[in-house]
C-alpha cells in the first residue's frame, strides 16, 4: 500500500488561490486589445474603411496577445475553476450554434431584423456568462 | 460507470481546526473546490486527491471511500476485467 510521505506536506502558499490573479503585464495585454479595438473603430469612423488596412496589424497583434494573456490565466486556475469555464465556453459555443440555426427563422419571417456582428458577440458574452453561472451555481 | 464517492474532509478538517480557506491555500485550490470536495459535489483529481492525503499524512483510502463499496468496487473491478 501506498503510504502518504509526509515529509512532503506542503507549507501554507501565499499565492495558492485558486482564483488567478492577473499579473501587471497581462492587464496592460487586455488594455491593449480594448484600446487598439476602440482606436479601430475611431479610425473607421473618423477616415472610413479604408483607413483601417493601417489598424489591421495591430488589431491582429494585440488579440494574439490577449488570447495568449486569457490561456495562461485559464491554466492557472484549479481544476475546479477550469471545469466551470470550460462549461460555460461550451454552454456558450452551444448556445450561438443554436442561435445559428433558429434566428434566421425570426428573420424570415420578420419578427426580428438582421443580427449585427456586434449583436451575436454580445449573445455569445450572454451564454457564456450565463454557463458559468450555472456552473457555478451547480458547484457552490 | 461513475463510482459515488464519499470523503472525511471535513472530520479531517475539523480535527485539524483548519478553516476551508486554510486548507485552499495549503492546496493551492479555491475555498470553492474545497467546499464542493467536501460536499461531494465534485470528485478531485487524482494529483489534488494525493495533495489532500499527503496534507493529512493519510492514505488516499482513508480519506475518500466509494459508498456501498467493496462489494461494488469489485463488481466495477471484474467488469473491467
Amino acid at each position: 500500500m501506498i503510504v502518504a510521505d509526509t515529509s512532503l506536506s506542503s507549507s501554507p502558499r501565499a499565492s495558492g488561490l485558486g482564483c488567478a490573479r492577473m499579473q501587471r503585464g497581462e492587464i496592460v495585454a487586455v488594455g491593449a486589445f480594448v484600446v487598439t479595438c476602440a482606436a479601430a473603430a475611431a479610425v473607421r469612423k473618423l477616415y472610413g474603411v479604408e483607413a483601417l488596412r493601417w489598424c489591421l496589424p495591430a488589431v491582429v497583434l494585440s488579440g494574439v496577445l490577449y488570447l495568449r494573456t486569457i490561456s495562461r490565466i485559464v491554466s492557472r486556475l484549479d481544476e475546479l475553476q477550469q471545469r466551470i469555464w470550460l462549461e460555460a465556453v461550451g454552454f456558450g459555443a452551444l448556445g450561438i450554434f443554436l442561435t445559428g440555426i433558429i434566428y434566421p427563422m425570426f428573420e424570415k419571417s420578420g419578427v426580428l431584423g438582421p443580427l449585427q456582428p456586434l449583436g451575436m458577440s454580445a449573445l455569445l458574452v450572454v451564454f457564456v456568462i450565463a454557463g458559468y453561472l450555472q456552473a457555478r451555481w451547480r458547484f457552490r | 460507470m461513475a463510482l459515488p464517492v464519499k470523503n472525511r474532509l471535513r472530520v479531517l478538517r475539523a480535527e485539524r481546526d483548519w478553516s476551508q480557506s486554510d486548507l485552499a491555500v495549503r492546496l493551492g485550490v479555491s475555498r470553492q473546490t474545497v467546499n464542493a470536495v467536501e460536499t461531494g459535489k465534485y470528485d478531485p483529481s487524482l494529483p489534488l486527491a494525493f495533495r489532500i492525503a499527503r496534507e493529512f499524512s493519510l492514505r488516499i483510502e482513508e480519506i475518500f471511500d466509494p459508498e456501498d463499496s467493496p462489494a461494488l468496487i469489485t463488481n466495477h473491478l471484474e467488469v473491467q476485467k
